[in-house]
């Protein structure tokens, strides 16, 4: 049969992915330190660069849409004030570090609070980390932190919130991210303040709308594919 | 079928509980001591379609991969126990804690629950009680000759009794101070339960440990600031019509999706 089917239903597919990666951007348009995924398709790597006996056995035929580039936008969100002094959002680059069971994950979603034991936590109750990878217990009446992340109580540094570059990031849930250290970062602290997501409706309607449409123009070819063997069914048999 | 139907469906759900949030916040605009609350929000698992680092072919790591988000979650209701304003009343039972702390009252079964609301009343028997009519702890009962009240800033009550010129002190207020008040339970009538995330009360003088001091003749009004909630608003209503778009684009491709066939 036609082998043009199956490549736009690949098409296909692969829009209704795009879709649900802008569905899950819109569901957090206001997570603080959300930040949006998008993903580009793109051809099959076999068509490209395969050796030349390959190619004999396989002309073509393997032409479909596939994954492409998956990319989280690491932009800034906006920074709104709240004026609660465990609010913490982070102007630049870097991120929060937070004790998880197994190893260390990462936020920009400064919205702590303490434990019963005066720790600081988050709000799943996942404890913040200070440079020397340990808890930070809050004590005292006040508590202030100053833009590169030293934690006054009392007036005297207690601790140094870590503040962390990272490469390979990757999603985690919960406002998490995992991946490899990459040095400390020179992002500021501000204190009273929380990042919110930086997902911007009007990209993402745009990203529904042509998800939409490039799935409805694959549908249509699948459609012309399907009238084609008609025709050859019903009309070339008459002969 | 298509996940971002329910992804969607996730986002429309916050929001829709963020509204319900910000609604009570402002229906309690001018409710004494009372607190606002803020919804936080976490997005859900991802779901992995290819893990970044897997090799794709000999030498050859794919640098990111393909995660696909199931959404947001609701994750905490957190109560900000910034002060509100105060309000100058003159009358000698309005007391406001001024800093960190709640009054103690005892509930009719027993147990102790805190507040900010300090506009307190005497009843019939001369007790300070709340509002409700639930005494302070530890009960201070007012002389019925008395003809002025006095609350020092470290909770000791002096009063002028008819005929006297002497005050005499019959009791001190005190408060309780939690490590972690945005872990109290909300009761309701401007109460909060201690729990095991708030940790335990240190009751004790006002003004000493991180408690606050106590003012005479006057009303903490609630911190609810009403422009900043209906911005909240505004944003909340917008999120849930967005994500109710991308439920349309999902039910659409379907209906696309089912129009192949005839």
């Amino acid at each position: 049969m036609y082998k043009g089917i199956y490549i736009a239903m690949t098409g296909a597919v692969l829009r209704s992915r795009e879709l649900d990666s802008v569905a899950n951007n819109l569901a957090n348009v206001s997570t603080a330190g959300y930040k949006r995924t998008s993903f580009s398709s793109r051809l099959y790597p076999l068509l490209e660069g395969v050796p030349q006996e390959q190619k004999a056995v396989y002309p073509d035929a393997r032409a479909m849409a596939y994954y492409g580039k998956y990319h989280i936008d690491t932009s800034e969100g906006n920074i709104k004030t709240t004026g609660n002094p465990l609010d913490l959002a982070i102007k630049g680059e870097g991120f929060f570090a937070i004790e998880g069971h197994d190893k260390t994950y990462y936020t920009r979603n400064g919205s702590f609070s303490m434990n019963k034991d005066g720790f600081l936590v988050t709000a799943n109750g996942q404890k913040a980390l200070d440079t020397a990878n340990k808890p930070i217990r809050i004590e005292g009446k006040s508590v202030n932190i100053a833009p590169d992340g030293n934690i006054y109580m009392n007036g005297n540094i207690a601790a140094k919130l870590k503040l962390i570059n990272l490469n390979n990031i990757e999603h985690a849930g919960d406002s998490l991210f995992s991946g490899n250290e990459a040095g400390a970062s020179k992002g500021e602290i501000i204190q009273g303040g929380i990042e919110m997501s930086n997902v911007n409706p009007i990209r993402e309607m745009v990203g529904i709308i042509t998800a939409l449409r490039q799935y409805e123009t694959a549908q249509k070819v699948i459609k012309s594919f399907e009238e084609l063997s008609q025709r050859a069914v019903s009309e070339i048999a008459k002969i | 079928m298509i996940r971002s139907l329910f992804t969607a469906a996730t986002g429309m759900h916050a929001q829709s509980l963020n509204v319900d949030v910000i609604a009570n916040n402002l229906a309690n605009v001018n409710t004494v001591g009372f607190k606002r609350s803020r919804a936080d929000f976490q997005d859900l698992l991802y779901q992995t379609i290819k893990a970044p680092g897997a090799p794709s072919g000999e030498g050859v790591q794919i640098p990111s991969g393909i995660q696909i988000g199931l959404g947001v979650k609701p994750v905490a209701v957190q109560k900000l126990f910034t002060q509100g304003d105060f309000i100058n009343t003159g009358n000698d039972l309005d007391l406001v804690i001024e800093g960190d702390g709640f009054f103690q009252v005892t509930r009719p079964d027993g147990t102790i629950a805190y507040t900010r609301a300090g506009a307190l009343k005497l009843d019939r028997d001369g007790r300070i009680v709340n509002s409700d009519g639930y005494p302070l702890e530890p009960a201070i009962t007012i002389p019925a000759d008395t003809t002025k009240i006095t609350v020092g800033s470290d909770g000791r009550v002096t009063v002028l009794q008819a005929g006297s010129t002497t005050p005499v002190e019959i009791g001190t207020i005190e408060t309780a101070r939690f490590v972690n008040p945005a872990g109290l339970l909300a009761l309701g009538k401007n109460l909060f339960l201690a729990t095991d995330a708030s940790g335990e009360a240190a009751t004790g003088t006002p003004g000493t440990e991180g408690r606050g001091s106590i003012n005479q003749g006057f009303v903490e009004m609630s911190n609810v600031n009403v422009v900043e909630e209906l911005a909240n608003l505004i944003i909340a209503q917008r999120a849930f019509d967005l994500n109710s778009k991308a439920v349309q684009a999902s039910d659409e491709m379907l209906q696309t999706a089912s129009a192949l066939r005839r």
